[in-house]
């Protein structure tokens, strides 16, 4: 009997290590300078990739590949851990859902759009893993969703296996403004002031409580052998449920001191945390409450004073609440900033005095550590995910760029293929064109589309001219 | 009962405090710095890799590796560090905008679709918590203009540093701010309404085509009342036309003394705009010029310099490649357009270095990276005798660095604009200095 | 009401209707289609044959079928007899929702400045149920008068399924034949199934949902709902003694026969994602669900192959955007998916996915057959163009035993043709629906949201394939004329009533050359010139500028003309304001 299993494992084994094989699935990134993030920078040094994961990182001469690795000499360039953006609304077909103030039924992971062409842009700037986040027009917004670039590849593809599941909450102006509506003609909706934002959150709360008692009730009573109905299940409730039992982590918008130590509190009296506050452009003013709460910062950089509750944003924001001990991460909040986060890192050296390794996670490891990712992205160690970006230059000096950037080992965007990339498009595009203009084909008449109803940051835009921020 | 003495004493000190306040001004203004063991990069000359800028009455008097230090020159000794000139921000609403989306504090949009004489000038908030912010990275001089309309007003070239506007003026009107009309433009905002899927229908191409009659009827109106107004001056028989605030502010544009600074993308209206200006004889400066490199050989040939769009900025459309606002600047150097880079707004006026330097990080020569942000403005905005480049006899506009002033990492250690020596603290800093330490 | 009585109900109704439909059907004449080429579609075609009509259904086809004495006789020698044709999912018979774009129709887009009115209104507008409730039935909204289905008929299709546009729940689809009989007796299923929509679309105010995820949380909701008030009444019918009764739920038990899946869905989608998640809510409830629309299934053939999914997909094909300015300006993705949508047909016939076509948003019936063979020329065989429009859509439906092939038996839906159904020029010169003879007549415009094409969509000529002229109508029968341009000439008295301000009478004078209108209007200013008029049926369109100061305001205008009146908007840029008129004698 153990023979005959010892002999199985053994085949197994074979058969395991043969597929392996076979697959040949390794990259050696040799001579390049390895900003690990969390454990300092190897100068000369390689990284092998096998199935996707590191399995070693360290000077060039300490690690071996196999005969058939594939090898990507790296003389004179930068690696770096691929990017990680914690607040992001790239590559979503909608954003708010912002008829009602509390809409925790809603799931981003609907929304995604693997074809949105800002996948590929944030890729080339070296971003491989993005928050997906529900919009702030809504004290409590949906539920939010975490994706890898993997550029051309399905929905179901991008998603993390296992990824936490975590709720967009929203403070401050955002929230009330439809309290105050931008059209006269339009109804106002609850709430309208800062005070009644808190109310909205802790009413959410309650029904949260209330509605785990009714399931607690009925399955004690299902026990006693009672010929009971389960209660309804409601979408929106069961989100708070599980907010409130510590299963799904509030990431929310905020500005202003008061409102950041306003939520940290109302979360303490319902025996939980906040998670992650996004955006805390006051952060720096509460940083020891915080602290104390026990909560992370994920920020803007260097945004200030586009509107009023930013004006008092500074960008030593990032550097005063590192030194209190808080997890901080840079986010984009926005596609373009996303495209070029080892800018948004470098200038944090400057403003506040980082060292190089602490800039760095700012934009990895820590954002990492705030998605409950950090042990399997985040820096480049052994057991890690080979999400990595290499750089003709160091990374945070502004004549650099990124030329490669893998995931899982696998390259989804280089330069050199961009270039050569372009030259395909325009020929398609040109050839596409010319056919249209030979066959033009018939005009047939159709039903009118509905108009494209904007959303509350289009009507912003349009009427005041200004983008805002979600 | 008050002691008689210790009052005198009091109005004394309060006469003492106030003298040595107006010396201290004018001390100030006329104070003289030599700034020692500096690297000096003058961008229109060869850099001193060790030198002395001698700065004397607001003016750099001299500069150079063998210059002799004044006696009475308050010496900053710079060894290590690097001094460049003060960088130029093209296109910026600076003074005129300060909570972007609290509509009482902006100033930059007057009704209308003609108004030339609006100055923005008259607007600027010398006070405003953004100029100290502008300053932190290197940024001592700004385009700072009206929106809006068809002719918006008058940009200014400012300090960013003065007691009052005229003090920060370099050259109050340095361009007359202009929109090509552009389909689906609609004055006040655009924006979502302007133009969605289906194409453009014929009442925008009639409204568009409408907006431009309008426009050179403008300029001919203006160019009838100066042609009159000379006449008039020539002839005293000859009845004197009413004043018009409006026509009398576009004589400087006729004569071709002050560019029309032209917001136009499409290589359809860059070109149009231009054509504009040669059939008028009216001096240009593109400003946005996304599609400019579709216009290049057009461009070179009139000489029409072009206020890039901001570098970090998102491609125009889907098939765009993703660098190409990062690469825009590398092709028109190549193609011998004149540029100079901007930050396009106001709360990233502080970011203008990186702009430069990312676009030489896609393919710009580094030194013209640094011009586009210094002497290139300068002369396109005419001001190139007083502003842009380290000169004996220009304006001392002057930031003394750990480094180049493009790099993400360097800190500007020192600043002067116009000779004095200017606070490098701001909102953010104080912020910081208050909050840091927090108990 | 307790489910399971609702759904006997619903049964009765059903068996009701069916029985109502036979005996109308006996009423019919006796005719014989002889000497035509007879594609019965699901046996050998038949050179030469003749097919008996009587009471409504085929009672005989062949070669060698005798011509029955009291037969009204079709000599149709050259002809191709075909079974009538199916659009497997359109909105005929029913007024759709009343866009508030002023609605230029065609080409999918309104003019900019009718959108923002549009817009504006849908922002302001109080929050609504439509489009919410899935108890609503199609069957009782059908609006059909003797000429509803002429285009339909003229084109050849003779039986659809139908449902509303617009909404999340869009209605209980009813299946009908276009005769021009009372509802009641053109419905052949109803309820067939429901159609479920991703977005509200306009005009919905700001209620929930009003973004995509808002939309999957809502049907995951209510399909949630229904299972817990099915299962509640169970538990509450099983055994009432001391339980609280539960409360009645019309939305929710109107899902029972759904989330049971016994009723199945159809799911309007667009984009290969629409589609990837619509199947995804489909599955995460166990729905039966079919996938209307699918323009973009070329890229997923095989996945829809994997899931075993049904398509009616829609040949209204995406089209250039009227005045491009600029080529260049379209994205590669924009021109590839107009490249390969007529493709979509052959890709799903590869894969084995089963199908059938529809005119998806095509308001012109015509283009229906001209679109078919679009996708023939995009490699689907032709007899599978036909099978899609014929006896696949009656096997999807669940009627291949009353519809979709000529066989003996079955509903006289029968068309004749000039030649074969796909090439160019061939004219449809009969249409039997229920055994009943029509008059194939030219399409006119029909009043929008009828079937036909909205009021001002382009005319853009008839259509190389399009129905037979009026006088090639087999009977004498009246047949409308073309609409003759209608007279706007002449001094007219209009009351505008911009906002802000009281009524102001203005004068607009009107020249007419066709259909290009030249004038001028009063102002404050005195007279302006009106430009780019037109007159599109009764749509009269134009617009002119204000000038004041500096300024210039551009002011679209677009009225309906009746008689002597005339009622319509004026647009600016930031605004829209309605007038009136009448011409002075």
């Amino acid at each position: 009997m153990k023979t005959y299993r010892f002999i199985s494992l053994a085949v197994l084994l074979c058969t395991l290590s043969l597929v392996a094989l076979a697959q040949s699935n390794e990259t050696l990134i040799r001579n390049a300078t390895i900003m690990t993030a969390s454990h300092g920078t190897i100068t000369n040094g390689s990284i092998l990739i096998r199935d996707g994961k590191i399995v070693a990182v360290d000077k060039a001469d300490k690690v071996k590949a196999s005969s058939n690795a594939k090898v990507m000499d790296a003389t004179g360039m930068y690696v770096t851990p691929g990017f990680i953006d914690s607040h992001s609304h790239t590559a979503l077909d909608s954003i708010n859902e912002g008829s009602l103030s509390v809409t925790a039924m809603v799931r981003m992971r609907d929304m995604v759009d693997n074809t949105n062409i800002n996948i590929y842009r944030q890729l080339a700037g070296g971003m491989t893993l993005i928050h997906q986040l529900h919009g702030s027009a809504n004290a409590i917004g949906g539920q939010n969703n975490l994706i890898k670039l993997k550029w051309g590849k399905s929905v179901e593809e991008m998603l993390i296996a296992d990824a936490p599941r975590t709720i967009k909450f929203a403070l401050g102006e955002n929230p009330k403004r439809r309290g105050n509506p931008t059209l006269p003609s339009q109804s106002a909706r609850f709430p309208a002031t800062r005070m009644g934002v808190e109310e909205t959150i802790r009413e959410a709360f309650t029904q949260g409580r209330e509605y785990i008692k009714q399931w607690d009730d009925y399955e004690a009573a299902k026990k006693r052998g009672e010929d009971v109905l389960p209660p309804r299940k409601d979408l929106k409730l069961e989100a708070m449920a599980d907010v409130l039992r510590g299963k799904i982590d509030i990431h929310s918008h905020c500005y202003r001191a008061d409102e950041i130590v306003m939520l940290a509190r109302l979360c303490e009296e319902f025996g939980i945390k906040v998670h992650t506050f996004q955006h805390v452009l006051e952060g720096y003013k509460v940083a020891p409450e915080i602290k104390a709460h026990g909560a992370n910062a994920s920020i803007l950089p260097d945004w200030w004073a586009y509107k009023m509750e930013a004006y008092d944003a500074i960008p030593f924001n990032a550097a005063i609440m590192h030194r209190r001990g808080i997890v901080v991460s840079i986010h984009s909040d926005d596609n373009e900033a996303a495209r070029r986060f080892y800018q948004e890192a470098g200038k944090m050296m400057k403003y506040g005095d980082l060292s190089e390794e602490e800039a760095l996670r700012l934009v990895t490891l820590n954002p990492a550590i705030q998605l409950r990712l950090d042990k399997r992205v985040g820096s480049i160690d052994v057991g890690k995910d080979a999400d990595l970006v290499i750089f003709n230059g160091h990374p945070f000096s502004v004549y650099s760029r990124p030329e490669t950037t893998m995931i899982e080992g696998e390259i989804y965007f280089d330069r050199k293929q961009d270039l050569e990339m372009r030259e395909k498009i325009a020929k398609e595009k040109k050839d596409l064109i010319e056919r249209e203009k030979r066959m033009p084909g018939q005009v047939q008449p159709t039903l009118p589309q509905p108009p494209t109803i904007p959303t509350e940051d289009d009507l912003d835009t349009h009427l005041h001219g200004k983008r805002n921020r979600n | 009962m008050k002691p008689k003495i210790p009052n005198l004493l009091l109005i004394l000190a309060v006469i003492a405090t106030f003298a040595a306040s107006l010396l201290a001004q004018s001390k100030d203004m006329t104070a003289v710095y030599a700034i020692r063991n500096a690297k000096i990069v003058t961008v229109t000359g060869a850099t001193i890799e060790k030198g002395t800028v001698i700065i004397r009455d607001g003016k750099i008097a001299d500069v150079g590796a063998n210059v002799s230090v004044p006696s009475n020159a308050k010496v900053i000794d710079a060894t290590g560090l690097s001094v460049y000139p003060g960088l130029i921000d093209s296109n910026t609403v600076l003074g005129l905008n300060e909570v972007a989306s609290v509509d009482m504090t902006i100033d930059t949009t007057e009704l209308g679709d003609f108004k030339p004489n609006m100055k923005a000038l008259t607007a600027v908030n010398p006070h405003s918590e953004h100029i100290p912010v502008a300053r932190m990275n290197g940024v001592t001089t700004v385009l700072t203009c009206p929106q809006g309309g068809i002719i918006s007003g008058q940009c200014a070239l400012i300090n960013a540093d003065g007691w009052t506007p005229q003090q920060m003026a370099v050259k109050g009107s340095a361009a007359m701010a202009l929109n090509y009309p552009v389909l689906g433009f609609g004055g006040r905002g655009g924006g979502f309404f302007a133009i969605q899927a289906g194409g453009v229908n014929d009442a925008q191409r009639q409204q568009r085509d409408r907006q431009v009659e309008a426009l050179k009827k403008k300029i001919e109106d203006a160019q009838a009342y100066l042609k009159a107004k000379e006449a008039v001056a020539a002839d005293k028989s000859l009845p004197a036309r009413p004043v018009d605030l409006g026509l009398e502010a576009m004589i400087p544009v006729i004569k071709g003394e002050v560019p029309i600074r032209v917001s136009a993308n499409k290589a359809n209206d860059i070109k149009a705009a231009v054509e504009l200006a040669s059939q008028y004889k009216l001096k240009i400066v593109i400003n946005g010029g996304e599609d400019a490199i579709k216009v290049a050989a057009l461009l070179k040939e009139k000489n029409v310099p072009v206020i890039l769009s901001a570098v970090l900025e998102l491609p125009d459309s889907e098939d765009a490649p993703y660098d190409q606002a990062y690469s825009r600047a590398a092709e028109l150097h190549k193609a011998g357009v004149k540029f100079a880079f901007s930050s396009q707004g106001i709360q990233f006026i502080r970011t203008l270095p990186y702009n430069a330097g990312t676009a030489a990080a896609f393919g710009l020569p580094k030194e013209e990276a640094l011009k586009a942000v210094t002497i290139y403005p300068a002369q396109i905005f005419g001001a190139d005798k007083l502003v842009g480049s380290i000169e004996a006899g220009k304006i001392a506009n002057l930031i003394i660095t750990d480094g180049d002033p493009l790099e993400l990492r360097t800190k500007v250690k020192h600043m002067f604009i116009n000779g004095k020596q200017t606070d490098l603290t701001n909102k953010h800093s104080r912020l910081n200095d208050k909050f840091k330490d927090r108990p | 009401m307790k489910p399971r009585s609702y759904l006997q109900l619903v049964l009765a109704l059903s068996l009701l209707l069916l029985a109502r439909h036979s005996v109308s059907a006996q009423t019919g004449e006796t005719y014989a289609i002889k000497g035509g080429t007879i594609v019965t579609v699901t046996g050998a075609i038949i050179p030469n044959g003749v097919v008996v009509i009587r009471n409504g259904l085929i009672a005989a086809v062949g070669a060698d079928v005798a011509v029955p004495a009291d037969a009204r006789v079709i000599e149709a020698a050259g002809m191709m007899v075909y079974p009538g044709l199916i659009d497997a999912y359109s909105n005929y018979g029913l007024r759709p929702a009343e866009q508030p774009q002023g609605g230029l129709g065609g080409r999918g887009g309104g003019a900019p400045a009718n959108q923002q009115a549009a817009i504006l209104a849908a922002l302001s507008a109080p929050p609504s149920n439509v489009g919410l409730l899935p108890e609503t039935t199609v069957a009782d909204q059908l609006q059909i008068a003797a000429e509803t289905f002429d285009a339909q008929r003229s084109a050849g299709i003779t039986a659809a399924l139908t449902a509303p546009r617009d909404g999340i729940f869009r209605g209980q689809s009813a299946f009908i034949n276009l005769g021009n009989e009372a509802s009641e007796k053109l419905l052949l299923k109803a309820p067939h199934s429901l159609s479920i929509g991703f977005s509200r679309g306009g005009g919905f105010g700001g209620g929930y949902p009003n973004s995509g995820m808002g939309v999957f949380a809502f049907l995951r909701q209510a399909f949630m709902d229904a299972q817990h008030y099915r299962d509640e009444w169970n538990w509450y019918s099983k055994a009432p003694r001391g339980k609280n009764r539960p409360a009645h739920n019309k939305s929710s038990e109107a899902l029972i026969p759904v989330v049971n899946g016994r009723m199945p869905v159809i799911l309007n989608v667009t984009s290969e994602r629409d589609i990837r998640r619509a199947v995804g809510l489909a599955e995460e409830f166990k729905l039966k669900y079919l996938l209307a629309g699918a323009t973009q299934s070329y890229l997923v053939a095989d996945y829809l192959k994997q899931k075993d999914a049904t398509v009616l997909l829609s040949l209204s094909f995406p089209q250039k955007p009227a005045n491009v300015e600029d080529p260049e300006s379209e994205s590669l993705s924009t021109l590839r998916n107009r490249a390969e949508a007529p493709k979509a047909a052959a890709a799903l016939h590869k894969a084995g996915v089963k199908f059938a076509f529809t005119s998806g948003t095509l308001t012109r019936p015509a283009d229906f057959v001209a679109n078919a063979a679009r996708a023939i020329e995009a490699g689907l065989p032709k007899d599978e163009a036909l099978k899609a429009m014929t006896i696949y859509p009656a096997q999807i439906f669940g009627l291949a035993e009353q519809l979709g092939s000529i066989e003996k038996g079955k509903i006289a839906n029968l068309i004749v043709t000039s030649g074969d159904l796909f090439n160019r020029d061939t004219k449809v010169k009969f249409t039997f629906v229920d055994g009943k003879q029509y008059v194939i007549k030219e399409a006119p415009a029909p009043p929008r949201g009828m079937g036909g094409p909205p009021a001002g969509g382009r005319p853009g000529g008839r259509p190389s394939s399009g129905p037979a002229a009026p006088t090639e109508a087999p009977t004498s029968a009246t047949s409308r004329p073309a609409p003759a341009a209608i007279n706007a000439a002449g001094t007219w008295t209009l009351t505008v009533n911009p906002p802000g301000g009281g009524p102001v009478t203005r004068t607009l004078t009107l020249k007419q050359d066709g259909n290009k209108i030249t004038g001028e209007i009063s102002s404050s200013s005195g007279p302006v010139p009106i430009g780019d008029g037109k007159l599109n049926g009764n749509e009269l369109t134009f617009i002119y500028v204000l000038r004041y100061n500096d300024n210039e305001l551009v002011i679209a205008a677009r009225a309906k003309i009746e008689g002597n009146s005339m009622t319509g908007m004026m647009e600016t840029n930031s605004t829209s304001y309605d007038f009136s008129g009448t011409r002075k004698p």
